[in-house]
């Protein structure tokens, strides 16, 4: 399997995934989403990836106090200034020693339906486009402050053997951590062929729940 | 031992009992995945009141007795109760009391509002939604739990209060009879004349000469999957499902809440394709047809006593020539009966005309029978 994207081809597949993401967030009553929180859906997306068979965006994040992308941060500029993306109460927050923007997000649907249609055209990209959705579809179960906090309990963010500043790799030869427990669910329920790819990202999300419910 | 585990005992603390708690818990959550909303609505509001029904203060945990009506709908609540609203997230885990609110829910069934909503009358109820709120069309579960729990589901939401299907809570019994009507429904719909197939689903190779497709039953199967699904989208539903015995053609299972890893088989189906003649063109005869039939009966109680299913049926599909009604199982009845195997048959016509002297033959059309019937 292919797991990562070619450099030139990423801003594309950022900015597809935020899309999706705020269109999934639109569909269960998340919009418009906060800074925080589209960087987390992003992140999830990405570290739940391999359950789905799907490449990663960006495998390698700096870990910080919750994940924050610079690169994924332009492309959504990007997108705000093409028009496809609707942005209210932006305003610049310190973030350790960096600034960052803190602004909610949503889909001018003018712009972005036809994205999303031509997306629709393709297999490949609709199963793309269906995961990161679902990602947001699991995620609304945490609501807005869950999902701001599931990074803290997550697999991969969490393990507390990398500390703010070290890098977390989504893509490490041995699999992450993330989408290995996803994929357990499968395993210890005895049926791995019939756990669905969708049922184990629900069933990782709400398992966030419960360890931040503990926490 | 899986990386899961490994990493499990060395870092953050996953233990796989926990994991396996989330999992009984929750057990079928997500699995309606590429189901539309609405149908992920109907299943999430399934599971949900199964989830209720299965705890032992259910009742209690329900709250006051009453209505309930849980709205599709996602978006900002409306001006009138915005304030009224609270917020709840994991909704699903079934621990927040239901009666006597109005909800606003996403098809997940996870994240949810809800406002204070005691009516006098039913008539209140659907008045509040339709005129007040203005969510008349809004696809709508009314949860009714004054003496025995009854959910009733509107899919074009309360401003059409005659148009409903009763939604079981999850891991209640689904009675065969309603699985069955489902099936009648698709055929209605989709089959009987093959005007009203699907483009992409095709079960006449010529309907001229009444020559069925190569793998008819397949279809037949694909078509009958789509609308069972959507009925019933808390369960999951196979085609050609392998066993010892054979291949069920349709098996209806449902993950059992709180005991994971187990599932209950609600029913099975096995389809028939009665022929006049074969893909090829060859005769079908009398006699093969009535062992297909009888065959048909002795697979079923196999897969049903070996899927421990609750029920099973024998569903024939006729595309021969003249129409004969049900008098093909004749012949097996009393088997039938005996391995408890209900039949049931359906007639594919060869083209509208054909359709139409049949509905003419039978009274179907008959002033009196339709005055009757409105």
């Amino acid at each position: 399997m292919k797991t990562r994207i070619a450099p030139l081809r990423l801003g594309i597949e950022r900015q597809l995934r935020v899309i999706g993401l705020l269109d999934g967030a639109d569909e269960v009553g998340l919009t418009p989403l906060a800074t925080l929180e589209l960087h987390t859906l992003a992140y999830l997306s990405d570290a739940l990836a391999p359950v789905w068979g799907l490449p990663l965006v960006d495998a390698q994040i700096l870990k910080g106090r919750r994940p924050y992308f610079p690169s994924l941060q332009r492309d959504i500029d990007q997108l705000v200034g093409l028009g496809v993306i609707a942005v209210a109460g932006a305003t610049y927050i310190q973030a350790g020693a960096q600034w960052q923007v803190d602004a909610r997000f949503s889909l001018h649907r003018e712009y972005a339906d036809p994205i999303l249609n031509a997306v629709r055209q393709y297999e490949n990209r609709t199963r793309e486009l269906e995961f990161v959705r679902e990602v947001v579809f699991a995620a609304s179960a945490l609501g807005r402050e869950g999902i701001a906090d599931a990074t803290s309990v997550d697999a991969a963010y969490g393990d507390p053997v990398v500390g703010e500043g070290g890098v977390i790799d989504l893509a490490d030869e041995q699999g992450n951590a993330t989408a290995d427990v996803a994929r357990r669910f499968a395993a210890l329920t005895g049926q791995e062929t019939s756990v669905s790819p969708a049922a184990m990202l629900h069933l990782y999300v709400r398992h966030l729940f419960m360890r931040l419910e503990r926490e | 031992m899986s990386n899961a585990t490994k990493r499990g005992v060395g870092s953050t603390g996953w233990d796989d009992a926990e994991l396996l708690a989330t999992a009984s818990e929750f057990a079928g959550v997500g699995s309606d995945a590429g189901l539309d909303r609405v149908d992920r609505f109907r299943a999430a509001m399934a599971r949900l009141v199964g989830k209720y029904c299965a705890r032992e203060a259910g009742a209690a945990a329900r709250g006051s007795r009453g209505l309930s009506v849980f709205l599709l709908y996602p978006a900002e609540v409306p001006d009138i109760v915005a304030d009224a609203c609270k917020r709840v997230t994991m909704l699903d885990r079934a621990r927040e009391p239901l009666g006597g609110r109005i909800w606003f829910v996403n098809h997940v069934g996870s994240l949810a509002r809800w406002c204070p909503g005691e009516f006098e009358s039913d008539d209140d109820l659907f008045r509040f939604v339709t005129d007040d709120l203005g969510l008349g069309s809004v696809p709508a579960v009314i949860v009714d739990d004054e003496d025995e729990i009854e959910l009733r589901f509107y899919p074009d939401g309360l401003s059409r209060p005659d148009k409903w299907d009763r939604l079981h809570p999850a891991n209640a019994q689904i009675p065969l009879d309603e699985i069955l009507r489902v099936v009648e429904g698709v055929y209605r719909k989709r089959l009987v004349t093959p005007a009203t197939h699907p483009t992409d689903l095709k079960v006449w190779a010529d309907a001229r000469t009444g020559t069925p497709v190569e793998h008819a039953e397949r279809v037949l199967a694909s078509v009958v999957l789509i609308a069972l699904q959507g009925r019933f989208s808390w369960c999951d539903v196979d085609i050609e499902r392998p066993l010892p015995a054979g291949r069920i053609d349709i098996v209806i299972d449902e993950p059992v809440v709180g005991d994971v890893g187990t599932t209950v088989t609600h029913a099975i189906l096995e389809l028939k394709v009665l022929r006049s003649r074969s893909h090829t063109g060859r005769r079908v005869g009398a006699a093969r047809t009535a062992q297909a039939i009888e065959d048909g009966v002795v697979q079923a109680a196999a897969y049903r006593t070996e899927s421990k299913a609750r029920a099973a049926a024998l569903c024939c599909f006729d595309m021969r020539d003249d129409y004969a009604g049900s008098a093909c199982f004749a012949p097996v009845e009393a088997l039938a009966s005996r391995v408890g195997i209900e039949l049931r048959h359906w007639h594919l016509f060869r083209n509208a005309k054909a359709w139409r002297n049949q509905q003419l033959a039978t009274g179907a059309l008959d002033v009196e029978r339709n005055e009757d019937a409105s």
